[in-house]
């Protein structure tokens, strides 16, 4: 792939599974482009934008308190759900705990959409697909119901 | 190896030379036969076989085009400010104190619409100066422009 990102990180991303959707840019990151922004970069460390009350720290369950306040809940599977907005949270395994580090979005395709931090902002075929030494994994799926249009 | 330099300032020869090498084409001798042919019309063509004392400031801002690039690579794709920012790359510029402010601010300004991460630096060299208000944190380009004022207002930008 063509992509800015460390491919070692990412064995499972090729041509086949993956597309490039936007030029990289440090102006947004995956946190919030799962969120549906991609006009800020989310992050606890003080100088950027933490929605309010939600732990200072980039964990799992600061990252589920961060989504259930945008009307997410902890869902069993990334399986498309017409009426069902989903975002994956993924985690790396450390010797003492799991490390937050990356969120995606289901697209109505079925398809996902990362934001490869500071790098490009990509289509993937699963959630699975940015599984990788990166990343780690997928450790939580959340859905929300689609707003009525 | 020669390293020819262009320039319509005889006097700053040197430092326009010695920057174009570095920062433009990188040590190789073939880049620096780029250099040779990129000027259309050279009103002034020096050439030495010797290396060229370069000022310590020179020396500053040549080590840091080399940490930031360096710290591109480093930070791969992490989306935390803190993994971002504590590559190692990322720590040497911090360690270069001061000395780094009008560095970081001279780059802030060069990336202009699409700045990158300099903020973490910038609060920590100036010893925790935030000048970004509470409403514009994230968005990097009001970040960028409330540093730059800020480097204004404190006399680093130039």
């Amino acid at each position: 792939m063509p992509g800015s990102w460390p491919e070692r990180n990412f064995p499972h991303l090729n041509a086949a599974s993956c597309q490039i959707t936007s030029p990289a840019t440090p102006a947004y990151n995956c946190i919030a482009w799962a969120a549906g922004s991609n006009t800020e970069w989310w992050d606890p460390s003080g100088q950027y934008y933490w929605p309010p009350d939600i732990p200072a720290e980039f964990t799992i369950e600061a990252l589920i308190q961060l989504y259930e306040g945008l009307g997410f809940t902890v869902c069993i599977g990334g399986t498309l759900e017409p009426d069902f907005d989903k975002i994956a949270i993924y985690a790396i395994q450390l010797p003492d705990r799991r490390q937050a580090t990356h969120a995606a979005r289901q697209l109505d395709s079925g398809e996902w959409t990362s934001k490869l931090g500071a790098c490009e902002d990509i289509s993937h075929t699963y959630a699975e697909s940015v599984n990788g030494p990166g990343y780690g994994e997928v450790v939580y799926f959340m859905s929300r119901p689609k707003p009525r249009a | 190896m020669k390293h020819w330099i262009f320039s319509t300032q005889p006097a700053s020869v040197v430092v326009v030379g010695i920057t174009s090498f570095f920062l433009l084409c990188g040590p190789t001798e073939s880049a620096a036969q780029e250099v040779c042919q990129a000027p259309d019309e050279p009103i002034y063509i020096h050439s030495t076989n010797q290396p060229v004392a370069a000022t310590e400031a020179l020396e500053r801002s040549i080590r840091f085009q080399m940490l930031a690039s360096e710290w591109h690579v480093q930070r791969g794709a992490t989306s935390s400010i803190e993994q971002m920012c504590t590559r190692p790359a990322y720590l040497s510029i911090m360690a270069m104190g001061p000395d780094a402010l009008p560095l970081i601010i001279g780059q802030l300004k060069s990336e202009g619409n699409d700045p990158d991460h300099w903020f973490v630096a910038l609060h920590h060299i100036s010893r925790g100066a935030n000048p970004v208000p509470n409403e514009d944190r994230g968005n990097l380009v009001k970040m960028s422009r409330a540093w730059l004022d800020w480097a204004e207002r404190e006399g680093y930008a130039r």
